[in-house]
């Protein structure tokens, strides 16, 4: 069972993350090079991203979190948007919200969507994991996100608290108060050379949209998206960005028999919807590198990618994997360009 | 009703609580999800799953304590428990190590990077 008798779609929780600084670049180059070397940059800075989300074609973008405490360590008086390039913005206190799990249905990621627009809410930025969906928004409108989210969305009883506390603020809270807390350590921090993953799989035969829509229509949007299929729609994967003060940045991925139900969405869009593309793909999902917790995974994942030329149409890194939008007949490739730095461990 | 045997995955990664559940749901089981040992608990004793996944470094209440509590309820004590134990031999600071995992009173043991197929025997072994 999906929903509850008030109608309200059943999920398993929702989280915020710590203090972020968003970074939205945008003139990304098809072959992503500058964007790689400044990913190869904050890995050599030891400086992890719990967020990365690419759109590489149809004019590249992407955004990139870091946590504010990185941030103002690297970059204590330096012009950080400069270290980013041409064309960054930098949004100075971020957070992300994540809501779990979205099962793949447009109806939830409609309904997120339509909820933001119609209070407000800022959206940076967006990007769908295998389980979650992950919204940037200003970090001091995380708790009321929360709060009007739960107008459509139903908690379970006892749910997981939405901020989460980590070992980095134990130790925090030890040197300020003195007091010894009981915050259990849930995130792992290291780095290896080579990193294990739980596994990867291809996903063929599917279709990526991308499109520009006017923020005035992102309400619109999540309406016409809960509509799709009656309601019963399904994504892969989508991802979204703000790229200036009017428009968004639309990818989304879909299997090829719901081409259909798609089209009528981008039809219904008509003049709405600007510079639509769509284009065949295959989903590369590398399960659990624990993106979120170690620095360096996104970096060697792409220049290996960019070593072996492998086209990437598209980049998620919002839970602890990692997914890559390849050409159709193209993810074969990319997963055995990534063999030699991601390892399956096999048990004796 | 399902005749299907339960599992309850208790992981606070919902991806990978995600990813399991898809591997379980395509051996036939039925699968519940919880995802930190606080709910871990509270689906035990409103589904009384068949067998419990249960990861080790969760907030709330981490693995260890939720076994142990199972562990020594009688009511819950006989319901199978495979613990996800230490992530990586590279972590050199953390209270979650497999050997730590081994101290416990879990039926069985898979360390982190999970082998799904290692880890689907496992669950036909313990049921």
């Amino acid at each position: 069972m999906d929903s509850t008798t008030t109608g309200k779609i059943l999920i398993g929780g929702l989280r915020f993350s710590t203090e972020q600084v968003l970074a939205s670049l945008s003139g990304i180059a098809p072959d992503c090079h500058d964007f790689i070397s400044i990913l190869g940059e904050l890995a050599e800075e030891k400086i992890n991203l719990p967020f990365l989300c690419l759109q590489a074609v149809n004019d590249g973008c992407a955004a990139v979190s870091l946590s504010r405490k990185d941030f103002d360590q690297f970059w204590p008086d330096s012009d950080a948007a400069q270290s980013f390039g041409v064309g960054t913005e930098l949004i100075s206190s971020t957070g992300s919200l994540t809501l779990f799990p979205h099962q793949s249905r447009l109806r939830t990621l409609g309904a997120m969507l339509e909820i933001f627009a119609e209070n407000r809410l800022s959206l940076y930025s967006l990007c769908s994991s295998l389980s979650a969906l992950v919204i940037n928004t200003d970090f001091c409108q995380l708790e009321r996100a929360a709060q009007v989210l739960q107008t459509s969305f139903q908690l379970p009883d006892n749910h997981a608290p939405f901020r989460q506390q980590t070992k980095h603020d134990k130790i925090e809270n030890q040197t300020s108060s003195g007091d010894h807390l009981s915050v259990l350590e849930t995130a792992a921090v290291y780095w290896e050379p080579v990193i294990k993953i739980y596994g990867s799989s291809i996903k063929k035969d599917l279709l990526i949209t991308t499109a520009y829509i006017p923020q005035d229509k992102l309400a619109w949007l999540g309406k016409e998206l809960q509509a799709v299929e009656d309601g019963r729609g399904i994504f892969e994967m989508a991802l979204m960005q703000r790229v200036d003060d009017s428009a968004y940045k639309l990818g989304l991925l879909y299997e090829n028999r719901r081409v259909k139900a798609y089209r009528r969405l981008f039809s219904a869009a008509g003049d709405l919807f600007s510079r639509t593309e769509h284009r065949e793909a295959e989903l590369l999902y590398l399960h659990g590198p624990h993106f979120h917790d170690r620095y360096g995974v996104a970096s060697a994942a792409l220049a290996s990618l960019q070593d072996k030329g492998c086209e990437l149409f598209a980049v998620g890194c919002s839970g602890t994997s990692i997914y890559l939008i390849t050409p159709e007949k193209k993810g074969q490739r990319s997963a055995e360009a990534l063999e030699k730095i991601f390892i399956v461990p096999k048990l004796s | 009703m399902s005749d299907k045997q339960l599992i309850l995955v208790v992981d606070d990664d919902t991806d990978l609580v995600e990813a399991l559940s898809m591997k379980l749901e395509s051996e036939d089981f039925a699968v519940a999800k919880a995802y930190d040992g606080v709910e871990g608990f509270e689906k035990i004793k409103a589904k009384r799953p068949d067998l419990v996944i249960l990861d080790v470094m969760m907030p709330r209440k981490d693995g260890y304590k939720l076994c142990d509590e199972l562990k020594n309820d009688d009511e819950y004590k006989d319901i199978p428990i495979i613990l996800l134990t230490a992530v990586t031999d590279a972590i050199n600071s953390t209270n979650y190590t497999h050997m730590g995992g081994k101290t416990t009173l879990a039926d069985d043991f898979i360390p982190k990077p999970i082998d799904l197929d290692k880890l689907m025997e496992i669950v036909k072994d313990t049921l």
